[in-house]
Formats: structure tokens, C-alpha cells, sequence
């Protein structure tokens, strides 16, 4: 096996590699920057995704490739309005018609073709060398994007049968997307950027968040595959709620890593958490430096990674700080 | 029966409590008694929304919860509002929105339902707002306009709008004050803008400040 694939898999199985896994969150936006690609074309074109993602991966080597165009992938198969930028991300303009609201198939809506045939480009470039993996939006945050932000907050504490209809909508859809990325030789990686400690109480997500993406959790197992978890913000007081999930890799925003690490004990895999700010702002050196830090306060069961996805214009000597940190 | 005063207590309680049905049925109450209404406004659900903006400041109040205790603001400020006949005495008219390229509206929402409650009137510009926008809405006579952004990529349209503004000769007449996570005093300062503000709670503080020095 070659090493970057060896070592994720040592750690998973328990057996923390002396070289420690690295993987900062370059995704679609700053790949296609490096390359000098527009963001609009690499989030809507599989050929140029995969390929803007093969050459970040060959220019940092770091130990996982993540095919991810935006957040809105999912959401805009199922009818929503989505608009393109040329240079950022897209975003959600319009939820899907209530109406009629349905799965949709990732074999031929929307952009989830695009992202399963990226998927097998990069299958097809990466081989078993390195992990690959596709990432999936999280129930609570698609839900929240079919019914529409507000509303879905605004009835989360008083309008259960609402809620629930959203996120066993948004259930339905991530069931047969996280089958189709598994035929398609990709991992699901779950993010649920919604289901924030910043947005919602533990009290909420474990009600709501938890249960659903304790059931991705157990499906994507079903494929064989290992589960991540992503979420975004202050996610310290549900910490030990997403270890509940199953997830073997749960990935954090800003938080104190050492104090995580605390509260979940030694076994469960951490992954991130250098900030994006300081990605895109600060020096190598002090990148460097809050990745050395991470490093020490999360102990051998970690993968050294970003806040959240590394923002598009960050500096590419910011980038390779952190995976360097992590080799020497 | 409760004195006046215990029962607008009662409005900012139910309100804090997030009931909208109790809320409206005090609400009926006030109007059944010839309370006035607009002390009902500010004593009662006013008063109860800066309760909920302190629970959220300490996190013991999240986003739904403030959402659900605005509903419960507004379903007594539905029924109060007839009483008071034409539209409610304002304090002053402000525009929000958050800068183009930036969907991020959770914030700024919850800015518009504690200016609101405070007793202003906000012209919601709504979210991915181009600057022409902003200086239209100062154009039209909002004596303040808060500009949102929650992205490192998009802060520098918060200096664009200020800078519109000031081509415009609306500044410094219309008052601009910002917010979002990335933002801070520093940058407020740098780019010209009157103030900053953290969460909802000081956004009120700093709005009630500005409009009423001027
Ligand atoms: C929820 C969320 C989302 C949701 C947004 C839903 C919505 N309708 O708003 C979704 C999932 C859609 C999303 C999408 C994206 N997101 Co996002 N998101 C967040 C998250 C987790 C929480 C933000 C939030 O709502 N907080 C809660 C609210 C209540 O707090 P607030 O906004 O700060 O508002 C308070 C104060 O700031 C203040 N305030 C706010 N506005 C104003 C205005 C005035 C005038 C005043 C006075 C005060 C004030 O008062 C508010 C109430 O107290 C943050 C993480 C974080 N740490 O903040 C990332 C974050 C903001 N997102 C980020 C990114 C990168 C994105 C995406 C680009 C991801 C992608 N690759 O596609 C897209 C953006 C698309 C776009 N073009 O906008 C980054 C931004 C990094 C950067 N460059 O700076 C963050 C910081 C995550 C991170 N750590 O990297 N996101």
C-alpha cells in the first residue's frame, strides 16, 4: 500500500502511524485557483474538478483527496435555485417547490452526476494510493435547505411534524446519494454545517441532528466504508454527541482541541482544526505554529486538517505549512 | 386583578418563555382593559425580547429559540398594533442587509427581529445584496444602514458600500454600522464605518446610540 493510503488506515484501525496524517480541506474553490480555473467551471464540470483536485493533491502530497464543488449540490438536485459565481462559490437562492418534493436521482439530477463522474475520474487517477472522499451534506442541513433557512429554524422547537418531514426528505436523498458514491469508488464524508453549536442547543441536536446522521453513520458502514463527520462552529458542548453518531473521524471548526480531546477520551480519531482566517491571512510560520499546536493537543489519534475548507485565495505556502508540519 | 404593570411583566415573561398563544392572549387582555398599547409594547414585549437577546448572548438561547420568541413578540404585536391605529410611533427608520456574495442571513436576522423589537422600523435588504442597494435604501431616507458579512472574501464590499455612500453624498448623515463573526473595531474604524457590533444585543445598544445623538 502506498503511504498515504497505509496511513490512514493504520490509524483507523487503531494503530496511530509514527508520519501523521495530514489532509487541510482544499476543495473545489482554492484547487481551481491554483490551477487558475475558474470556481464556476471546476463546481459544474466534472473533468475540470477532478483535475484541479488532482493537481492540488500532486503539489501539497497530503494523505486524502475530497471532491466537493459546494454546499448546495444536493439541495439544487432536488429543485432548488442555486446561483453561479465565476469566482466563489455558488449558493442557494430559492428552496426546492414545496410541492411534489421528492429524492432526487444521482445518476441524472442536477449536478450529482457531475460529482459521481468527478468521483471516478479521481478513483480512476488516485487508485487505492489515496483515500478518496465525496462529501455529503449532513440531514438537519439539507433538510434546512428544503424547507428554507428560516422557516426550518424558526419551526425546529414548535413544529415537529414539519421538521421531520424535511429531514425524512432529505433522509430518502442522502441514502441513495451515499450508495451512488460508494459504486462510484468514493468515501461519503459527512458535513452538517447547520447543525452547528453555533445555530442550534445540544438539547436540539441531539433531538434532531444526531439520530439522522447516526443512520448515514450506519449506512455508509453498510458499504464497507469508514464514516467522517464534519460540523461546523462552537461544537465543544456536543462533542461526545458526535462520537454517539459512530462516526470514526470526527472533523471540528475553532474549538480547543486539547479540551475536546479531554472531554471524548483517547480512542476517538479527531481531525482539524487550524484556522481559515489564519490560512488566508497569516504567515507560514505561524500557520506552521498553530499546526504544531494541534498537533500536540489532540494526541496520535488525530488528522491534522483546517477549520473548515481552505479559503479559495489562501496563500499555497499557507497550505503546505500544514503539511509539512506534519512530516517533519 | 394584576396591575398594569404585572401584566406587561407578564408579556416580556410569556415572551421570554417563547408563547406565542400566551403572548397574544395577554395582548387582549391589554386591549380589554384600555391599557396602552404602547407601553405594552415597550414594558411587555420589547422588554421580553431583551431578555431572550441576553439568553443568547449567553448561550443559553440558540437561533430557534430566538426565532420561536419572535414569533411570540409579533403575535402580540399584531393585536396591539390595531389598537394604536395608525402605524406605530418609530424611532427611526434603518436598512439591513448582507453584502453580495454572501449568504450567511442567520445573523442578520437576528439583528432585524431585536431592532425591530426595540421599536424601529427595518427595511430588510435581504441577503447577497449589491452595494447599489444600500445606497438606494439611504436614498430613500433610512437614517442608518447595517451591513452584514460573514466571510473573510467578502468584508471588503462592507468598505465599497461606505465608499458608495460617501460618492453619494449620503455620508455621514446616514449612519453605517456593521457586524459579522470575521468583523471587528479595527477594520470598522479602517473602512469608515460609524460602529460595530458583536451580537444582536449591542447592534441594538449601538443603533440606539447613533440615531439618537443625531
Ligand atoms: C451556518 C453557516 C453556513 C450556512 C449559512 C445559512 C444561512 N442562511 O445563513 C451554509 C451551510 C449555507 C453556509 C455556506 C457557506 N459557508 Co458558512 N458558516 C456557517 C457557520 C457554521 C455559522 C454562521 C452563523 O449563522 N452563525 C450564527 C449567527 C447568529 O451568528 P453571526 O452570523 O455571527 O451573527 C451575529 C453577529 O455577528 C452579529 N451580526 C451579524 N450581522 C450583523 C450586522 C450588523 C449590522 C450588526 C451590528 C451585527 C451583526 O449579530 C449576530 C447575532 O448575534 C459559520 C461558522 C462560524 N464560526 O461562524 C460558517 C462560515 C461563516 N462559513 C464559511 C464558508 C467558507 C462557507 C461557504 C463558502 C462554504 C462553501 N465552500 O461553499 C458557503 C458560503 C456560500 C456563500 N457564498 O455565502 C466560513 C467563512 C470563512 C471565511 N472565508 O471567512 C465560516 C466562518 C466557516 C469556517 N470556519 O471557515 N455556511
Amino acid at each position: 500500500m502506498e503511504p498515504a493510503s497505509a496511513r490512514v488506515a493504520a490509524l483507523l484501525a487503531g494503530n496511530p502511524p509514527e508520519d501523521r496524517v495530514v489532509f487541510p480541506m482544499v476543495v473545489a474553490d482554492h484547487a481551481a485557483r491554483l490551477a487558475r480555473v475558474k470556481v464556476g467551471e471546476a463546481a459544474t464540470d466534472a473533468e475540470t474538478l477532478a483535475r484541479v483536485l488532482h493537481a492540488a493533491w500532486q503539489r501539497y502530497r497530503y494523505d486524502m483527496v475530497m471532491v466537493f464543488a459546494d454546499t448546495v449540490v444536493e439541495a439544487e438536485a432536488m429543485g432548488a435555485v442555486v446561483e453561479f459565481q465565476e469566482n466563489d462559490n455558488a449558493f442557494l437562492v430559492e428552496p426546492p417547490d414545496d410541492a411534489g418534493l421528492q429524492s432526487a436521482d444521482p445518476e441524472c439530477d442536477g449536478r450529482l452526476p457531475m460529482m459521481l463522474a468527478a468521483t471516478r475520474m479521481l478513483k480512476e487517477l488516485l487508485g487505492d494510493r489515496v483515500p478518496l472522499v465525496t462529501s455529503i451534506k449532513g440531514t438537519f442541513t439539507l433538510a434546512s435547505f428544503l424547507a428554507g433557512m428560516e422557516r426550518f429554524l424558526g419551526a425546529v422547537l414548535d413544529e415537529p411534524g414539519t421538521v421531520r418531514r424535511y429531514l425524512d426528505l432529505a433522509h430518502a436523498n442522502q441514502t441513495r446519494y451515499i450508495a451512488a458514491i460508494v459504486r462510484a469508488g468514493g468515501i461519503p464524508f459527512i458535513g452538517d454545517p447547520v447543525a452547528s453549536g453555533s445555530l442550534i442547543s445540544p438539547q436540539v441536536f441531539r433531538d434532531l441532528a444526531l439520530p439522522y446522521l447516526a443512520r448515514l453513520v450506519d449506512e455508509i458502514h453498510a458499504h464497507g466504508c469508514w464514516a467522517g463527520l464534519h460540523i461546523c462552529g462552537d461544537a465543544m458542548d456536543i462533542i461526545t454527541d458526535m462520537a454517539a453518531t459512530g462516526a470514526d473521524v470526527l472533523s471540528v471548526d475553532d474549538i480547543d482541541l486539547a479540551e475536546a480531546r479531554r472531554r471524548l477520551g483517547p480512542e476517538v480519531i479527531l481531525m482539524g482544526n487550524v484556522s481559515t482566517q489564519l490560512v488566508q491571512g497569516g504567515t507560514p510560520g505561524e500557520v506552521g505554529e498553530a499546526a504544531r499546536q494541534c498537533l500536540a493537543d489532540a494526541g496520535p489519534r488525530f488528522i491534522l486538517s483546517t477549520a473548515c475548507d481552505v479559503p479559495a485565495g489562501s496563500p499555497p505556502e499557507n497550505v503546505q505549512a500544514i503539511v509539512d508540519a506534519a512530516r517533519s | 386583578m394584576t396591575d398594569p404593570g404585572d401584566l406587561f411583566a407578564l408579556l416580556a415573561e410569556a415572551v421570554a418563555a417563547m408563547k406565542p398563544d400566551r403572548v397574544a392572549n395577554l395582548a387582549r387582555q391589554v386591549l380589554e382593559r384600555k391599557l396602552s398599547p404602547d407601553k405594552a409594547i415597550t414594558e411587555g414585549l420589547a422588554a421580553g425580547m431583551r431578555l431572550v437577546g441576553e439568553k443568547y448572548a449567553s448561550k443559553v438561547y440558540f437561533v430557534p429559540e430566538v426565532l420561536l420568541a419572535s414569533k411570540a413578540m409579533y403575535a402580540g404585536f399584531d393585536i396591539l398594533r390595531q389598537a394604536l391605529g395608525d402605524e406605530p410611533k418609530r424611532k427611526g427608520r434603518v436598512a439591513l442587509g448582507v453584502v453580495r456574495g454572501d449568504i450567511h442571513d442567520i445573523g442578520k436576522n437576528i439583528v432585524k427581529v431585536m431592532v425591530e423589537a426595540a421599536g424601529f422600523e427595518v427595511v430588510d435588504l435581504g441577503r447577497n445584496v449589491p452595494v447599489a442597494e444600500f445606497v438606494r435604501a439611504a436614498d430613500q431616507g433610512v437614517e442608518l444602514v447595517g451591513i452584514s458579512s460573514l466571510m473573510t472574501t467578502t468584508m471588503p464590499r462592507m468598505a465599497d458600500v461606505v465608499k458608495a455612500l460617501d460618492r453619494r453624498g449620503l455620508r455621514p448623515q446616514t449612519r453605517v454600522v456593521i457586524g459579522g463573526a470575521p468583523v471587528n473595531a479595527m477594520f470598522a474604524e479602517r473602512i469608515g464605518a460609524d460602529t460595530w457590533a458583536p451580537n444582536a444585543h449591542s447592534a441594538v445598544q449601538a443603533i440606539e446610540e447613533l440615531l439618537s445623538a443625531s
